[in-house]
C-alpha cells in the first residue's frame, strides 16, 4: 500500500506531525487518514485540512509526503516499519523515537533528525541540522539503536549522547560531534568541526580531518581498521563515495576523553593541529 | 560402467549430515591469510579424531572481503552444532587470532548461528570492545600488532560429509597421481572439501575393531600386504589404493564433486573406482557412483 500525502499550500510555520505514526497509516481508509489530527500555530486541524490523501496499490508499504515539506515537523515520528520518504526537505524532529523501519528525506532536514531514535535506518540526501541522534531534551541518552546516513553535511552536537548505532556524514560536521557520547559510531568523511568527543566515555569518531583534539584526548598510535573498513565497504554499497586511500591508509587514533573515562577514540585521517 | 577402460564399481558412498560453516579470514597480504586458515585447518582431518574437518576454500580478493583486505575461505565441518561451535572456539582463538595482522569474519548467512565470538572477546581482558551494525556484532581484541577484529556470531549450515571415493592402481604411483587429479577436480566445486592430507587418505578405516577403546581401525580389504591373509576388495592387479573423503555444503555439491573426480581419475594405471559404505545401515545418504555419473554428464 502507498499512501501518498501532498502538502496542499505553501504553509510560513511550521505544522506538527506529532504523534502520528505514519506506520500506522496503512490498512486505514483515505477517509480515516484524513481525519488524523495536527497542529498548526496551536490549533487542531485535521490531516485532510493540510495534505490531498491519495492511496495507491503497491507491493509494500509506502507513505510519500510531498509539496512543501520544509515546515514539517515530526514526519516519521515513531516510525516502527514501512517506508516513508520526503520528497524535499523536512523540518525540526524527524524521525524521532523511530524504532524500525526507512526514512528518506531527499533534502535536507532540521535539527533534531532521529533523536531518541532506537532503530531503523534514515537517510538525508541533503543536510541535517543540529542535534542530530542525540538525546531529547533533559535526557542523556541519545539514539540507541539504528542509521543515520548525511549525504552532505550535518550541524552541531551531532550523536550528542549517542549510545548505539552509526551516523555517517558524507561531508562536514560542525562543532561537538559525539559529545557526551556513551558508545556507538560517528563517521564524518570531511572536517569533524571543534572540539569532538567532548566528554564521550566510549564509542567511535571517524573523520576525514579534525583541526584540533581537546586535552582530555591522547594519542594513541595508528588505529588498525579493520574493523572500520567494515563499515567503508558497508557506506560504499550505501551509496557513499569514500575518499581516495581510506582503505589503503590507516588514521591516526586518539583515545578519550580520559577527563570521562578514557575508553572512547578519535580516529582522524587528517589532522592538522 | 567403464570410464577410460577403468571399472567403476557397482556400488555407493555412504555419507552423513553434517554442520558446517564458512569462516572468511583476512589479512594484510594473501600468504598471511592463507598462513592464518592454513593453521586454523590444522589436523582437522577426520571427525573419528578430533570432532573437526576443515578444508581451505577460494582465495579472495579485496574487493569481495569485509575489510577490503585479501583473504582466504576455510570451511568447518562437524557432526553437530554444538561441535561446530566448540572447534571453532578453539580454532579461531588458538590459530588465528595469534596469526599477524588477521581478522576473521562469517561467511554463510543462515538462521541458524553459533557465538564463539561472544567467547572469544574475553581474551580482550576487559579492553575489548564491539561494533554493532545492522544486527552484525564484531568484537575487538586488543593484540600487539592493533586489534583482533571477529563477528561474534558464524553461521550453521547443513551439510554432507563422508562422501569417498576409493582408487586402486597398479602401483602405488599411478594411484597416487590419479588421486592427485581427482582433487584437483574435487577442489574446483565451490564448497567442497577434501580435508585429508593433500586430499588424500593412504588409510582407509572402518569402524572400531579388535581392541577396545580403538574407535576406527585400518581396513583390511584394502590393505596390499594383507591380500593373502584377509578377504580382499583389491583387483587381482591393485597394489596400491587411495582413499579421497569429501564433505560439501550440500548433497548436490558432494555429489558433482565425487563425479568430477571419477572422471579425472579414470586414467592408465588404475583398475578401479569403488566406495566404502557401512551396508547402508549408519549413513543418510547413499551415492550410487553410476547414478551420479549419469546424473551428471562430462
Amino acid at each position: 500500500m502507498r499512501v501518498e500525502l501532498e502538502v496542499r499550500q505553501d504553509y510560513s510555520s511550521p505544522i506538527s506531525m506529532n504523534g502520528i505514526n505514519l506506520s500506522g497509516l496503512f490498512g486505514l481508509s483515505t477517509g480515516d487518514i484524513m481525519h488524523l489530527p495536527l497542529s498548526h500555530l496551536g490549533q487542531h486541524l485535521m490531516v485532510g485540512d493540510v495534505f490531498k490523501v491519495n492511496l495507491r496499490d503497491s507491493d509494500s508499504n509506502e507513505v510519500l509526503l510531498s509539496g512543501n515539506t520544509r515546515l514539517l515537523q515530526y514526519c516519521g515520528h515513531g516510525l516502527d516499519s514501512g517506508r516513508v520518504v520526503v520528497e524535499g526537505d523536512a523540518g525540526a524532529c524527524a524521525g524521532l523515537e523511530m524504532c524500525g523501519g526507512e526514512l528518506v528525506i531527499r533534502g535536507s532536514a532540521g535539527d533534531c533528525l532521529g533523536v531518541a531514535m532506537s532503530g531503523g535506518k534514515i537517510h538525508v540526501y541533503g543536510d541535517s541540522g543540529d542535534w542530530c541522534g542525540a538525546a531529547q531534551a533533559g535526557e542523556s541518552k541519545g539514539m540507541t539503536g539504528g542509521v543515520i546516513l548525511v549525504s552532505s553535511n550535518a550541524g552541531s552536537n551531532l550523536g550528542g549522547g549517542m549510545r548505539r548505532g552509526l551516523i555517517a556524514v558524507s561531508g562536514n560536521c560542525e562543532q561537538y560531534t559525539g559529545a557526551h557520547m556513551l558508545a556507538g559510531t560517528i563517521l564524518c568523511l570531511g572536517d569533524m568541526g571543534a572540539d569532538p568527543g567532548v566528554g564521550m566515555q566510549r564509542g567511535s569518531l571517524v573523520a576525514g580531518t579534525i583541526q584540533s583534539t581537546l586535552p582530555g584526548f591522547k594519542p594513541a598510535g595508528m588505529a588498525d581498521a579493520a574493523w572500520l573498513r567494515l563499515y567503508l565497504n558497508w557506506l560504499q554499497q550505501n551509496g557513499f563515495t569514500i575518499p581516495p586511500g581510506w582503505f589503503e591508509i590507516e588514521p591516526v587514533r586518539f583515545s578519550g576523553d580520559h577527563l570521562v573515562s578514557g575508553k572512547g577514540e578519535i580516529l582522524a585521517y587528517e589532522f592538522t593541529q | 560402467m567403464y570410464i577410460n577402460g577403468v571399472l567403476i564399481d557397482d556400488t555407493f558412498a555412504e555419507a552423513f549430515p553434517m554442520a558446517y560453516s564458512k569462516l572468511i579470514i583476512t589479512a594484510d597480504t594473501p600468504a598471511l591469510a592463507m598462513q592464518a586458515a592454513q593453521a586454523a585447518a590444522g589436523m582437522a582431518i577426520s571427525i573419528i579424531g578430533c570432532s573437526c574437518e576443515s578444508g581451505l576454500g577460494e582465495a579472495l580478493e579485496p574487493a569481495v572481503t569485509p575489510d577490503a583486505r585479501p583473504g582466504q575461505v576455510l570451511w568447518l565441518y562437524s557432526y553437530s552444532a554444538e561441535k561446530l561451535e566448540e572447534q571453532l572456539f578453539f580454532r579461531i582463538g588458538q590459530a588465528i587470532l595469534p596469526s599477524a595482522t588477521s581478522a576473521c569474519f562469517n561467511g554463510l548467512e543462515s538462521p541458524l548461528t553459533c557465538k564463539p565470538g561472544a567467547k572469544l572477546r574475553y581474551f580482550g581482558d576487559g579492553f575489548q570492545s564491539s561494533k554493532l551494525l545492522e544486527g552484525r556484532r564484531l568484537w575487538r581484541i586488543p593484540v600487539a600488532d592493533g586489534e583482533f577484529v571477529l563477528d561474534e556470531s558464524f553461521g550453521i549450515g547443513e551439510g554432507v560429509g563422508g562422501g569417498n571415493l576409493l582408487l586402486m592402481g597398479i602401483d602405488r604411483k599411478a594411484a597416487l597421481e590419479a588421486a592427485e587429479a581427482a582433487v584437483i577436480a574435487i577442489r574446483q566445486v565451490p564448497g567442497a572439501i577434501a580435508p585429508f592430507p593433500g586430499g588424500i587418505c593412504r588409510s582407509p578405516s572402518k569402524p572400531k575393531g579388535k581392541y577396545a577403546n580403538v574407535p576406527a581401525s585400518t581396513n583390511q580389504v584394502f590393505c596390499p600386504t594383507l591380500r593373502s591373509r584377509v578377504e580382499t576388495r583389491l583387483t587381482p592387479d591393485a597394489h596400491a589404493v587411495y582413499e579421497l573423503v569429501i564433505d560439501g555444503n550440500s548433497l548436490e555439491c558432494v555429489t558433482t564433486a565425487m563425479a568430477g573426480a571419477i572422471r579425472a581419475a579414470c586414467r592408465p594405471g588404475i583398475t578401479q573406482v569403488t566406495a566404502g559404505n557401512y551396508g547402508g545401515k549408519w549413513g543418510k545418504y547413499h551415492i550410487y557412483l553410476h547414478q551420479i555419473l549419469q546424473e551428471q554428464p562430462e
